[in-house]
């Protein structure tokens, strides 16, 4: 079926590697319990891009993104006696950061102050290319600028996959559900951003949706 | 995820509610796999320069950590039992003196037992001592295998 052979190529299940990688940060984590503060910016040094990155693309603005990012790091020094030795330290940073993001929608959301434009400002690119040109940066800026008009559900999972390049396995645990159903909701956020990006394209309305 | 976790079906099912036709569907899947082309492309942005340094400064100011209700419900546990244990000590009986009667029991108790076990030890041992000693070093061997065995699994923390 011509479908299929299509989807074939498709990344599903690009990062279907689960295998057990060393833990660098054990170590550090040992000594930063033991009070080394020098332990502690090492491991911060170490996970703080994804950290803040995945509260920017959840909360929009750079401002509370850097706040809370810092306020994650913190509870996670508060209570490092209660982090699992055996589980990935970054995702256990990356779950504190995403239940504190949570937190903050909530609120917004309770207090009706979400500003409903606040992603004027497009993301700045990782590590730009020589031979990145302008047409690519535009075609990433209109990526970009559709991505942030999704849900923060779909946000977040585009940008543990594709952007953090985790496993379904690693954001099954970082959002608490089942990794069968990271695919699922991975398809239907893309479909939301094809349809995103195409009424883009086409000098067309565009409603934007709300968190 | 897996690819056998994730099969044909799943996918053709979430096609078919996009799309209704093949050729449809053969176009759907074609944007999306252009789609994540483009997404694998996009990187974290960076944080502030001076975020490590803004985190440190907050670790340093930040007090210390306010106990959990667990943990305070534990220590208030602890307390109770311990100050009811020794009330009930000291009420019951006559006071005070009737507390040292009773660890007097206790300690001649005690000592009566330690002294039939080292006399039945003895008889054992001047009946059975080869089977005695053998059963010994058995069990202190295995005993030592199995903390040897455990020792690795000790710098591991349950998650609380």
């Amino acid at each position: 079926m011509p479908t299929f052979e299509a989807l074939n190529s498709l990344s599903l299940g690009l990062m279907a590697s689960e295998s057990i990688t060393p833990q660098p940060w054990v170590d550090e984590v040992r000594r930063a319990r033991k009070g080394d503060s020098n332990a502690f910016a090492a491991l911060v040094r170490a996970t703080q891009r994804p950290v803040f990155g995945l509260c920017r693309r959840m909360l929009r603005t750079e401002a509370e993104a850097s706040e809370v990012a810092q306020e994650t790091f913190l509870r996670a020094y508060q209570h490092l006696d209660r982090y699992d030795d055996a589980r990935p330290f970054d995702l256990w940073v990356l779950t504190i950061a995403r239940n504190l993001c949570l937190d903050l929608l909530r609120r917004r959301t309770r207090l009706q102050t979400e500003d409903v434009e606040p992603h004027a400002q497009t993301l700045p690119s990782g590590e730009p290319t020589v031979e990145e040109g302008a047409i690519m940066r535009q075609e990433r800026r209109s990526l970009e600028d559709a991505m942030a008009t999704l849900s923060v559900d779909d946000r977040e999972v585009l940008a543990l996959y594709y952007v953090q390049k985790r496993t379904t396995k690693e954001i099954g645990q970082i959002m608490n559900v089942a990794p069968g159903t990271i695919m699922a909701r991975l398809f239907r956020a893309r479909e939301k951003l094809r349809n995103k990006m195409k009424a883009a394209e086409q000098p067309a309305d565009g409603g934007q949706e709300h968190d | 995820m897996s690819t056998d976790e994730w099969n044909d079906a799943d996918l053709e099912a979430l096609l078919r509610e996009v799309a209704d036709t093949d050729e449809g569907r053969a176009e759907v899947a074609e944007e999306h796999r252009q789609l994540e082309k483009d997404l694998l492309r996009l990187a974290d942005p960076l944080p502030p320069s001076d975020f490590v340094h803004q985190v440190m400064t907050r670790v340093a100011t930040a007090p210390a950590r306010a106990p959990s209700r667990t943990e305070v419900l534990t220590a208030a546990t602890i307390v109770t039992v311990t100050v009811g244990a020794a009330l009930a000590l000291f009420t019951a009986g006559s006071g005070v003196g009737g507390f040292g009667t009773l660890l007097a029991d206790l300690a001649i108790t005690l000592r009566n037992g330690l002294v039939a076990m080292g006399s039945g030890l003895g008889a054992l041992w001047t009946t059975a001592a080869l089977p005695l000693a053998v059963g010994l070093f058995v069990s202190v061997g295995v005993s030592l295998g199995a903390l040897r065995r455990l020792a690795p699994l000790a710098g591991l923390k349950v998650q609380s």
